[in-house]
């Protein structure tokens, strides 16, 4: 036996020691399973918010510490007035087209096969080469040494390797977006339907594509002007006024990105919390469209004080602006009379599902006095007010409902529970409190007439200063505790194979309930091919309500009663129709 | 009430004040500067602003990285004066890359300080009118600072778009004012214009 065996071993040595290396670094480089992809995009994005994060925390030291543009005692490592300019145009460009893009194409890429059962992704060659372009973009943007953000501040003039970084970055995006499409409409069947989530994505995906394509436009015209520096003069050197226009139109969408990739996400995490179907899917559904639309025609207030037409921007920086607060505020609305009555598990998804809902409505609420309406408008444009709305929006709101969703998503990719559930809250409160803190001081700073993207100011803006820096480096540390959960959940964490997540399940059984509530349930329409139940055994009206308990005497207390009685009647309309589709086989085909 | 007409009529309301809201406002953002309101407005205009009765017009070229005032100080081309109770119409222009004219007074928790601004986008000439007040022609309140709010580059520590400011003298309404307005002046007064437009 030893003599037949022997001869065989060395064989297997010299072909499998090289092909373990290469497959590893095979597998990094292609991802052919959704999971991996998904998982590789979590590890980027990570990757980009320490990063991005890391400039952010020295803006925030520079300013916490220095008022007159004194730098910090860093320059033997090369830091100037230049650097921190720099550092200030790679935060926003890394942690937006970085941790944003990435850690949400990571949600969507495992969302979007998971929710619909196929498993598989469409164009995984897409997907991975749009990836690998935005790294390569992204590496070449820091490295790029532009002190300029983004491209719309032309005449400025930026190195052509920045232009060029953002052609590719823009481009790697725009693939993933196609890629992403595609894993949505991959073996898709003749009678499925997309579920909230995978409608909100998709409408999403069309936003963002559009958006891209103008962006790209927009960048590929100073590359072939005299601004891109590359020797080029087939158009003039763009109007500034028409290149801005462009570049904001269409390119607004993509400040939407992450919230509307997580809108409909959130809207079952809240469901399965409350363990009660959506208050109104019906309206939840409308406000796609409607979200769609607004979304892309808000652009102007972008430009309030430039020498444009008064008549544009009433259309598409008052109207629009205004009127985008509508559909957010009936999907909050919605959802919190969804959670009325409940009583949830305060875990740290749903704490940070809560207080994005309040960053939205504060930061939606405090963007509307940008509008270049006089009576309202104290001019707080370029001021600390805009950073303070742009971190609510992205980090408090979309980043932390991107935290909600990522506590469930990451312990299934990784087959395992979570470590530490209490390192989850703690988390939450680092976040939350400190880039609350960061948040409120930019207002304070914004009212008070501070100017943004500056390095020296009076003195009388310090404290607020000191106060952001405090802030700042509270949510580094929290995502520090959340990063070391991740780890310690790979390395340590109770296995826990899971073949079909429980959200899915009760997330779909809930917005089946819902449509059947709502006299919308069509049973000869699929939205996942995995089994879900349809029709649920509801959970009575809580004794404890102001309605049952007959002693509320107050109007609030009437209004309140009427409404758990519509609930009620509602809930009975859903069950008799329930028992009526209990025969049917639930779109399980 | 019916869950659907709870949401539309929740629906309508928003919209209803978002109509209101907009008819409301719209006549001042046309108008630009109301002077019956007499608080002043800084809107900024991409056409020439129509004012009514008479005005002072002040030029403002903005470069890298400097405000030059037309007319100014004598010996200093980045400080300029003006009467209260006037209104001010500044044109604004800019020689090279995007600038953000912006004034302001510092302000706190009681009182919103003063901030009106106008960008200064090369190609382009801008328009914004302010009427400074006469009630606050008191003490140090008399001085604006002017400071670019668009990123407009930078060299290096003390030389950029963080250190491009300028300040604006108000004077009183009257001769007095007008008196120390053309000592400091030089005898260059700023132009006096008569609007007619509403």
């Amino acid at each position: 036996m030893s003599a037949k065996s022997e001869p065989v071993a060395p064989e297997i040595e010299e072909e499998e020691v090289p092909n373990k290396a290469f497959n590893i670094f095979k597998s990094i480089i292609y991802s052919k399973g959704y999971k991996h992809f998904s998982i590789k995009l979590v590890c980027f994005g990570m990757m980009w918010l320490f990063i991005a994060g890391s400039f952010g925390l020295d803006l925030r030291t520079q300013s916490g510490f220095s008022f007159t543009g004194n730098l910090l005692p860093l320059q033997e490592l090369g830091y100037s007035t230049i650097a921190y300019f720099q550092m200030m145009t790679y935060h926003a460009v890394v942690m937006f087209f970085g941790t944003i893009f990435t850690l949400g194409f990571s949600i969507a890429y495992y969302a979007v096969p998971t929710i619909r059962g196929t498993k598989k992704l469409g164009m995984p060659w897409m997907a991975n080469l749009g990836h690998w372009l935005v790294v390569f973009g992204l590496m070449m943007v820091i490295g790029s040494n532009s002190q300029y953000m983004f491209t719309f501040l032309i005449p400025l003039k930026n190195p052509a390797s920045f232009y060029v970084a953002e052609l590719i970055q823009f481009v790697g995006d725009e693939l993933l977006i196609i890629a992403l499409i595609a894993t949505a409409y991959v073996d898709k069947l003749p009678n499925e339907k997309f579920s909230i989530p995978v409608s909100f994505i998709i409408m999403d995906c069309i936003a963002m594509g559009i958006g891209i394509i103008t962006v790209l436009g927009a960048i590929i015209w100073t590359i072939l002007s005299p601004l891109g520096g590359l020797g080029f003069d087939v158009f003039a050197i763009p109007n500034v006024e028409v290149f801005r226009a462009a570049f904001w139109f269409e390119s607004h969408p993509l400040v939407y990105f992450g919230s509307f990739l997580v809108l409909g996400l959130a809207v079952w995490m809240v469901t399965i919390y409350a363990k009660r179907p959506v208050y109104s899917e019906r309206m939840v559904r409308y406000m796609i469209p409607v979200l769609f639309v607004l979304s892309m025609s808000v652009y102007i207030h972008h430009m309030a004080v430039d020498p444009i037409p008064l008549w544009i921007r009433d259309v598409f920086a008052q109207v629009a602006t205004e009127m985008i607060a509508v559909p957010f505020v009936i999907i909050w609305t919605i959802l919190l009379i969804t959670l009325k009555y409940t009583k949830p598990k305060y875990d740290a998804s749903l704490l940070f599902i809560i207080a994005a809902i309040a960053g939205n409505i504060v930061g939606g609420a405090t963007a509307e006095p940008l509008q270049p309406i006089p009576a309202l408008d104290f001019t707080v444009h370029n001021t600390m007010w805009i950073p303070a709305h742009i971190h609510f929006m992205m980090a408090t709101f979309t980043l932390g409902s991107f935290f909600a969703f990522l506590y469930w998503m990451i312990p299934e990719l990784l087959g395992r529970k979570l470590y530490s559930p209490g390192l989850g809250i703690f988390h939450f409160i680092g976040w939350s409190v400190g880039m609350g803190a960061l948040e409120v001081a930019f207002k304070v700073q914004g009212i008070e007439g501070a100017v943004r993207r500056e390095i020296a100011w009076p003195a009388l803006y310090e404290p607020w200063f000191q106060m952001a820096m405090i802030g700042a480096w509270l949510a580094g540390i929290s995502v520090i505790a959340f990063t070391t959960n991740v780890l310690m959940t790979w390395r340590m964490g109770k296995p826990n194979p899971v073949s079909v997540p429980v959200w899915l399940t009760a997330g779909m059984a809930l917005e089946t309930q819902a449509k059947i509530n709502e006299g919308t349930y069509d049973p000869n329409v699929i939205y996942t091919r995995v089994p879900v139940p349809v029709g649920l055994k509801l959970a009575p009206v809580p004794a404890a309500t102001p309605s049952s308990s007959g002693r509320g005497s107050s109007r609030m207390a009437g209004v309140s009663r009427a409404i758990a009685k519509m609930l009620k009647l509602s809930r009975m309309r859903g069950s008799e129709l329930g028992a009526q589709a209990a025969g049917t086989d639930g779109g399980k085909s | 009430m019916k869950k659907r007409n709870v949401l539309v009529a929740w629906t309508l309301i928003l919209f209803l004040t978002v109509v209101v809201l907009e008819v409301v406002y719209t006549p001042y953002d046309y108008a630009g500067y109301q002077i019956a309101n007499n608080v002043g407005e800084g809107v900024a205009q991409a056409d020439y602003p129509p004012i009514q009765g008479p005005y002072q017009v002040v030029y403002v070229t903005c470069e890298q990285w400097q405000f030059l005032f037309s007319p100014h100080v004598v010996g200093a081309p980045t400080v300029t004066v003006v009467q209260a109770g006037v209104p001010v119409l500044f044109i604004v222009r800019s020689m090279d890359v995007t600038h953000g004219f912006y004034v302001n007074t510092e302000g706190n928790f009681a009182t919103q300080g003063i901030q009106f601004g106008v960008m200064a986008v090369p190609g382009y000439t801008d328009f914004v009118t302010w009427n400074f007040q006469p009630t606050v022609f008191q003490g140090n309140q008399s001085l604006y600072h002017v400071m670019c709010s668009e990123y407009c580059g930078v060299t290096a520590q003390g030389l950029g778009h963080p250190w491009m400011d300028a300040l604006i003298i108000v004077v009183p309404h009257g001769s007095a004012g007008v008196a120390l307005q053309s000592k400091m002046l030089g005898g260059n007064l700023p132009e006096i214009l008569n609007g007619s437009a509403s």
